[in-house]
């Protein structure tokens, strides 16, 4: 490679409004980002969309891609943009992340058991009992029944930005189905083909165990009396926008992909169809939706599912992972009262921040609400994948009339928090050939088994490509970079 | 103490052969202190063995997997069934205010959310509550109850197949016509209004006594009263349900109780017949 007399991070203007991870206000690299933003620096432009292009050809051939959504379309499949530079986080920055995101998520094992059993938090009032009963995802199939060593989120996706005041605050909970990993691990991949020696002059925390480790803890809640157990991962198919992930875990863990119709139930037992015959299963790391896996006992119309599914679980026949029920948590209006769930079962403080949240289903908050529409992001409490959000300072004044009508007809749908600013992130623009500052968030993947937890040491860091763009999810246009935790 | 006789039979053909299918069968009458099951006999088709399951309530479910094609599926169940005389007239030794504060306290709300919360089915329409007689702490809980039964009894007309198990309370009252699940939702639906816990109630009623809903599955409601326990009422029938009412299950309404749900890989059409007999020996 020629040496440049102008690196292609020269002509980088940061913006003064955002938290810039990358360089400090006198345009010097941050110490920790020191040796990237030199080897980036010896790229020429013409180098640089070489290394760019051959990357995205290798995503397209290996079939990293996702699937958009549309209302009368067809689902469009889509690459899944990823940036070259990657963002770097300081350990002890991150041994703070990683306390916050497992404290959390062992709360939110707690509570979700409290409220299947006891309910001692809503007696207590600590969270209102209406707020959990009204909600479409607590489910009475769940009642009174544990789950295998009492875990409901084997694996969970925090997602947590960053803000001008350079604190990390938790935007959301996924506790449901989170994706992403498979980017995360095929991004390290591409980046260690491309930038190896990289790696060798920074000591990068490694993440390859991770479809081991998953593996691992659904191994520790496998039904009482089975000693080695049949592991299985559950899709709902071809054409689901995270197909390409479940069919990349299944191989990485070295276990079976399987359909709702590949397998059934007898006598309170799941069977695999076999050329040799009916095998049976053990653990269901499962990708389909609560309401689609038993038609039996949710959805009758489900092609997906398994019917007898929850009743061979009831029995402890069958380990599911995630439980189903878990939706009741990460409800957007229960993760305003997760600082104080933290504090009634763990009796610590929270480590990580919640963003101020207003309840449209309070009669002062919702009035506020209305009032400054303009300044709040408002969210529908039980969409994910960024549907339905509004942004105030993006509203038309007609626009903002039309939030209000709906949040007016449902309050309880509605939550609404200030605009936070995402932290910004040397991203390399296509169109012109340039890096730009680029708002990112990051979601990190916390596996829970029976008295194990593992946490992958990064995440996803997604990147909204669109200028000025807050929303960072893939269906919403956003792209996806390595994020490297030193040692 | 009394002895039943009871046989529940369905009967299921279908026009073309279904592939696979899984049928899961509410229809064991439970077994408690007061309800004991003496002689049991289940055979189904095929001579497929039935596995027992326990329900989200606790109650046993029979299920079965048919793997190969088949063509029709018959189940029959016949059973010997010992109960205990019970008073239905049971009286509270809580005052009104009492029951009414226990009722009203967060803790009552919350150990019986599920049946005080309003399902699809009974979603009561607002414009509708003012019509039924109004709960207060001034009125023994017992003595409401009793006369919400007979409210009801008489706010319908019995007519079979005039509903089925999807209609909605507004549509009930509309047309003022029902089976035994109209009067049982109708009744689940004003109680968890006055935040009383209501369930809904599946189960055999002894034929011999010519009441109405005697040649199918019976429906009624057992209502929670502080100090006493659950009681249970059958609009249908303007009574209190006695020794002649053997219980199968019970859950949040209809839904949770279907006798029978199955999931078939099918294309054609299906008919089929059922029928109940119970008589006292």
């Amino acid at each position: 490679m020629k040496q440049q007399s102008k690196g292609i991070l020269d002509s980088y203007k940061p913006e003064s409004s955002h938290y810039d991870e990358v360089f400090n206000e006198s345009l010097e690299p941050k110490e920790h980002y020191q040796s990237i933003v030199e080897r980036f620096n010896q790229f020429s432009v013409t180098d640089f969309e070489r290394i760019n292009n051959e990357v995205k050809t290798a995503f397209f051939n290996q079939g990293i891609t996702f699937a958009v959504y549309a209302e009368d379309k067809k689902p469009d499949e889509r690459i899944f943009p990823f940036d070259l530079f990657p963002r770097i986080i300081p350990n002890k920055e991150w041994m703070q992340l990683e306390r916050g995101v497992i404290q959390r998520n062992k709360a939110i094992n707690l509570f979700l058991h409290d409220l299947y059993h006891k309910k001692q938090i809503l007696k207590d009032k600590v969270v209102p009992a209406d707020l959990i009963f009204s909600s479409k995802n607590y489910l009475k199939e769940m009642v009174d029944f544990t789950p295998e060593g009492g875990i409901y989120t084997h694996i969970s996706g925090t997602d947590l930005i960053k803000h001008t005041d350079g604190q990390y605050y938790i935007l959301e909970d996924n506790l449901r189905c989170p994706s992403g990993v498979s980017y995360v691990l095929s991004n390290r991949l591409a980046l260690k083909k491309s930038f190896f020696d990289l790696f060798t002059k920074l000591q990068t925390k490694t993440i390859y165990q991770y479809p081991e480790q998953l593996l691992e803890i659904l191994k520790t809640v496998k039904p009482k009396n089975v000693e080695t157990p049949t592991i299985v991962v559950v899709t709902p198919g071809m054409y689901n926008s995270a197909y390409f992930e479940h069919s990349f875990l299944a191989q990485k863990m070295g276990i079976s992909l399987v359909e709702g119709r590949d397998l059934f139930v007898d006598r309170d037992f799941v069977y695999m169809k076999t050329i040799h015959g009916p095998k049976r299963v053990d653990v269901i790391y499962r990708r389909v939706d609560d309401e689609f896996i038993d038609p039996l006992c949710f959805r009758k119309d489900s092609m997906l599912g398994v019917p007898g599914l929850m009743s061979a679980y009831r029995a402890g026949n069958v380990t599911l992972a995630n439980a189903p029920g878990t939706g009741v948590a990460d409800d957007k209006a229960v993760y305003h009262y997760v600082p104080d769930i933290i504090k009634y079962y763990l009796r610590e403080e929270p480590i990580l921040n919640n963003v101020r949240t207003y309840h449209c289903e309070n009669e002062s908050e919702c009035q506020y609400v209305l009032e400054n529409i303009g300044n709040l992001v408002v969210k529908p409490v039980d969409e994910s994948g960024g549907y339905g959000i509004t942004i105030g300072t993006t509203l038309t004044k007609q626009e903002i009339e039309e939030v209000k009508v709906r949040i007016k007809s449902n309050p309880r749908k509605y939550i609404a928090q200030p605009i936070m600013s995402l932290s910004v992130h040397a991203t390399y623009i296509e169109e012109t050939k340039e890096f730009e500052p680029r708002h990112i968030d990051l979601r990190t993947f916390c596996l829970m088994g029976k008295n194990v937890e593992y946490i992958l040491k990064g995440g996803l860091t997604r990147v909204a490509l669109k200028k000025g763009n807050l929303i960072v999810n893939s269906s919403q246009g956003g792209g996806s970079k390595d994020t490297w935790v030193l040692d | 103490m009394e002895e039943f006789f009871l046989e529940y039979f369905i009967e299921t053909k279908y026009a073309s052969p279904v592939r696979r299918a899984n049928f899961q069968l509410l229809v064991l009458p439970e077994s408690t202190s007061t309800q004991r099951v003496t002689e049991l006999k289940l055979q189904s088709s095929e001579n497929r063995e039935l596995h027992r399951s326990k329900n989200l309530f606790g109650f046993e479910t029979l299920t079965c997997y048919m793997g190969k094609p088949f063509s029709e599926f018959w189940f029959r169940l016949t059973a010997k069934i010992q109960k205990e005389a019970i008073n239905p007239f049971q009286v509270s030794q809580l005052s009104p205010a009492e029951e009414w504060a226990f009722l009203h306290s967060l803790d009552s709300q919350i150990d019986h959310y599920q049946f005080l919360q309003a399902t699809p089915l009974t979603h009561m329409p607002e414009k509708e509550i003012g019509i039924f007689p109004i709960y207060s702490d001034k009125i023994q809980l017992f003595d409401y109850l009793t006369e919400l039964n007979t409210f009801i009894f008489r706010q319908l007309e019995y007519t079979p197949e005039s509903t089925d198990v999807n209609t909605p309370i507004g549509e009930i009252l509309q047309f003022k016509r029902g089976v035994c699940q109209d009067y049982a939702h109708l009744f689940i639906s004003v109680c968890r209004q006055h935040k009383i816990p209501a369930r809904y109630v599946s189960g055999y009623l002894n034929q011999g006594t010519g009441f109405v809903g005697t040649s199918q599955l019976h429906a009624w409601v057992e209502a929670l009263i502080p100090g006493l326990g659950w009681v249970g009422f059958d609009s249908t029938n303007n009574l209190l349900a006695d020794h002649h009412y053997l219980k199968i299950a019970h859950g949040t309404d209809f839904r949770d109780c279907s006798p029978i749900i199955g999931v078939l890989e099918s294309a054609g059409a299906q008919k089929s017949t059922h029928s109940v007999t119970v008589t006292n020996q």
